[in-house]
Parts: C-alpha cells; sequence; structure tokens
C-alpha cells in the first residue's frame, strides 16, 4: 500500500513486541497442531477438537484461525446505502487440516442468523470478532467441508491505528470495504489472515444506479425489482485482506488487454482529469513491470479511485487496486500505480506467509516505483537508493525492516518515545 | 501500512542486494521469486535462499545489516 501523505505512519497497537521469536525460524504451532493429529497411526479412535482462534502470527495472534485451510468463498451480500444494511450468505469451501470439534472464522459485527456445514445445521456463537462453527458431527483431517453463513446487519468499521478506519465503511451513497492488515471480517466470515489464500466468486447488489466493484473478471450484472447485482470472480488465491468491494457511483471504463478484462471506475465526485487520465495507464505500467518481474500474475486489470476523507492510502487490492483521490490531486500520477501494481507480483500472487516479512511488499513495491520513474525518464534507482542513504530518518536506520516489531515504529512506541 | 523503513529502508535494501550481486544476477532473482513462489505464501528466509541461489554468494551478511540491523549499513559494494 501507499499513503497519501507522508508523515501519517502511525503505530500499531496490535504489535507484540520483545521476545516472541520474530526472526522468521520458528516453526508454526497451529501448524504442529494440525500435523499431528492427522499422521497415519494404526489407531482407530480419533480425538475430535476445536481449532485454534487465531492462525500463529506473532504479530497478530488473534489473526486468522486453526485447523482448516479455505479454497473458496463464495458471496452473495446486499447493501442498501440508504438504510446501511448489508445481507449476506457466504459460502466457505475448506479443507480440515486436523480433526475439527468446531472451528472458528472472523466476523466483526453484524448477526449471524443460521449456519450450516455440509447441508446440516450447525451451531454457531460469537466471541468478540470470531465466530464459533460447532458442525453436528466432528470434522475429519484431511476431509473438505462447506460451511455455509447466513447473517446481517449494520457493518460496522475496525478502527487500525495504522490506516485510520479500516473494513466496511458507509458513504453517502455507497460503501467501501477496504483495509490492511484486516477489513474482510467486517463483512464476511473469513479466515482472515493472508497465509490461507482462496478463491472468490463475489455478488454483490445494490440499488440501481450504483456501481459494486470488485476483485478480478467482471461476469456481468443483472437486474432485477430495482435491484443489480454485480458479479466478480477472483480466480487466482488471494489473501483477504485483498479483497475488496466499492460501491457508489463511478466513471467506468472497461478495455481488453492481452485477452484479459480491464475494469476501471474512478468516483464521480472527481470531474474527469489527472485521476483517469493515470489510472488508464495501469496497463502500460503493468506491461513494463512485467518486463522485469515476469508475466503478470491475474486475469484481470483495473484500478478504482474513491474520494472519501477516511481514505488517504492507496490498497493493492488484487487485480484492482484502490486509490484515494488525493494522490492525483496535484496531476497524473504514475508512481502511485507502480507501486500498487509491483504488489500484484510482490505481495499479492507471492504472499505473505506472517505479517513481519511486511518488508518483502513494500521493499520490492518501492523499488519498482525507483524503476519505473528510471524507466520514464525520471531520477534512476541508484540515485533514489543515494538520496535514501544520506537523508533518510535516524528512525529508519534504528528499525530494522525485518526485525523484531519492526514493521510499526513499535519500538518507539513501546519502549522508548523518541528511540 | 506500518512504518517508513519497511517502505524505504525496505527499497533500500532491494538496491544493495542489486549492488552486491550485479545487474545480471539480481533481475535474475526479481524474475525467478515470482514465478517460483507463484500463488503461493513466503518468507525473508525464502528469499534469502533463493538470491544466495542465483547469484552464488554468501549474503547472510549483507540481509543481516540491512533487515536486523539497528544501525545505517555501510555503502553497498559488489561482493
Ligand atoms: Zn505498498
Amino acid at each position: 500500500m501507499t499513503l497519501t501523505r507522508r508523515g501519517l505512519r502511525l503505530c500499531a497497537g496490535l504489535l507484540v513486541t520483545g521476545a516472541i521469536g520474530l526472526t522468521g525460524c520458528g516453526a508454526d504451532p497451529a501448524k504442529r497442531a494440525a500435523v499431528a493429529p492427522a499422521s497415519g497411526s494404526p489407531t482407530p479412535a480419533r480425538v475430535f477438537k476445536p481449532g485454534a482462534a487465531g492462525i500463529g502470527d506473532p504479530y497478530f495472534p488473534t489473526y486468522g484461525n486453526g485447523g482448516y485451510d479455505v479454497g473458496r468463498y463464495a458471496l452473495k451480500v446486499r447493501y442498501d446505502p440508504a438504510k446501511d444494511r448489508l445481507t449476506g450468505t457466504t459460502t466457505v469451501q475448506a479443507t480440515a487440516t486436523m480433526d475439527l470439534s468446531s472451528f472458528n472464522l472472523d466476523l466483526a459485527g453484524l448477526t449471524v442468523r443460521s449456519v450450516t456445514v455440509d447441508g446440516a445445521p450447525a451451531g454457531h456463537a460469537r466471541k468478540g470478532d470470531e465466530l464459533v462453527i460447532t458442525p453436528a458431527t466432528g470434522l475429519t483431517s484431511g476431509n473438505g467441508f462447506i460451511a455455509e453463513i447466513s447473517y446481517d446487519g449494520e457493518p460496522r468499521a475496525l478502527k487500525n491505528e495504522v490506516l485510520g478506519e479500516g473494513g466496511f465503511l458507509h458513504t453517502d451513497d455507497g460503501a467501501i470495504a477496504l483495509g490492511q492488515p484486516e477489513s474482510a471480517s467486517t463483512w464476511f466470515p473469513v479466515n482472515d489472515h493472508p497465509s490461507d489464500k482462496a478463491t472468490y466468486d463475489v455478488e454483490i447488489t445494490v440499488p440501481d444506479g450504483l456501481t459494486a466493484v470488485s476483485n478480478g473478471v467482471p461476469r456481468g450484472k443483472t437486474s432485477t425489482g430495482g435491484w443489480t447485482t454485480w458479479k466478480w470472480a477472483e480466480g487466482a488465491p488471494m489473501a483477504s485482506y485483498l479483497s475488496t468491494v466499492v460501491i457508489g457511483k463511478f466513471r467506468l471504463k472497461t478495455a481488453d488487454h492481452h485477452g484479459r478484462p480491464v475494469f476501471s471506475a474512478v468516483t464521480t465526485d472527481l470531474p474527469e482529469g489527472a485521476a483517469d487520465r493515470s489510472i488508464a495507464r495501469t496497463v502500460e505500467v503493468a506491461d513494463y513491470l512485467e518486463s522485469v518481474f515476469g508475466p503478470y500474475p491475474f486475469d484481470a486489470y483495473g484500478g478504482v479511485v474513491v474520494s472519501d476523507t477516511r481514505i488517504r492510502y492507496a490498497l493493492e487490492t488484487q487485480s484492482r487496486p484502490v486509490y484515494s483521490a488525493g494522490f492525483f490531486r496535484r496531476g497524473e500520477n504514475t508512481q502511485v500505480v507502480a507501486h500498487e501494481l509491483a504488489h500484484q507480483w510482490f505481495g499479492n500472487s507471492v504472499a505473505l506467509e506472517r505479517w513481519q516479512d511486511i518488508w518483502l511488499n513494500e521493499g520490492l513495491a518501492t523499488y519498482a516505483e525507483w524503476l519505473w520513474a528510471e524507466h520514464t525518464g525520471g531520477s534512476t534507482a541508484q540515485r533514489a537508493f543515494d538520496l535514501g542513504y544520506a537523508r533518510s530518518s535516524g528512525q529508519v536506520w534504528r528499525t530494522p525492516p525485518a526485525g523484531p516489531g519492526s514493521p510499526t515504529c513499535s519500538a518507539s512506541r513501546s519502549t522508548s518515545a523518541a528511540g | 501500512m506500518f512504518g517508513e523503513s519497511v517502505y524505504q529502508r525496505g527499497g533500500m535494501t532491494v538496491h544493495a542486494l542489486r549492488v552486491a550481486v550485479g545487474d545480471q544476477a539480481f533481475f535474475e532473482i526479481l524474475k525467478t521469486w515470482p514465478a517460483e513462489k507463484r500463488d503461493a505464501n513466503a518468507t525473508t528466509a525464502e528469499f534469502v535462499d533463493l538470491a544466495e541461489r542465483i547469484s552464488g554468494k554468501q549474503l547472510d551478511r549483507l540481509f543481516d545489516a540491512w533487515l536486523y540491523g539497528t544501525e545505517r549499513p555501510g555503502q553497498p559494494r559488489p561482493l
């Protein structure tokens, strides 16, 4: 992602600092637990246990869940902006990685109405932002299962200290569901951690006249009774924080590039101009990056520009980044486009296993900006390095990008304010 | 998200790698990483392993200084 203003980067409050073995060598406790019961010993009795409430990321201990691996989400969501009311059914196709008596999904707010697992009614309970599902019979390690969750309510955003509000945000005439490291759980039940990627089929029903744009390939729209359903398919595995839906009034541009659909949307709150011109260069930037990084990894291209005071950043939502209008206030800006598109390779196709490795995403995306600047006749990558090397603040040198506690300014926050 | 270091120093780390291994190996690393890890998850340790495999150079000191050190690393030099 990229923030519109330098210096806005605050510290994450969720960070666990200190001695939790952050140097990337530790085995994942969730996976260890997952493997043990599955080993094919001849003992007939299986012990079914609850899946873990977190996936085992030391930086964000409650993110994601253990005991299963999602392959596909199918979302059917209706949103009425006038009432700020969302009604959804999410189908989760997953495989148990241990013998499960129950398992968790992440869901923030909203009311769960019913849950089935493999077609049979299942128990469900809420514990904060966790949804605990207890199927009628245990789920055997290695077996697939399908959970279907029906829910509704007024979505609420998550307060993220890094980014401000993330998740499903109600706008004047629609909504924006966006945010890193978490946002998906504000509009659908999800294993909300990048280490469990899945494919997505998304159907969003909104009042006629509004656009509902999401990730991947547009699968058309149908209208009935004053409501329009927009269909989207992301066929490449996607980390949940890269999912998005943006609802509102947009100028749409569609095209075909190398046999893939291009679908871009710029809010009509902006007069046609620099934002439209910048986004229109998406495929040109992607083609350049492809020459450096290898084949573009996804089935679609695009970009979405929103104008909302709560979104002061751009995020590399898969195949279709979302940009704050602020990036284009001073004219055409393809640097931010290069950054977000570079993440399609670095961050999206190659995703994080643990948030502590975030430098892999951001370092390579920053470098892609330098390469793009050089390619387009601006400053060279060497010059960008030299400037950074000479002028970076002491904070940058004190903060190891991959070291314990580093992905935020947690060292300065939690131990010594001035560092 | 996160602090400035992962962006700015992260980008500089990538450039330090380029200087250390030379352009040919560097751009091969940039293409091989997304090819080998396509649609997958990956870690810093795996990136370092790949960079060492392609360049044939020992890079642990370089990455230690750039990714884990708490002061400005020395100017990168060809290894
Ligand atoms: Zn970024």
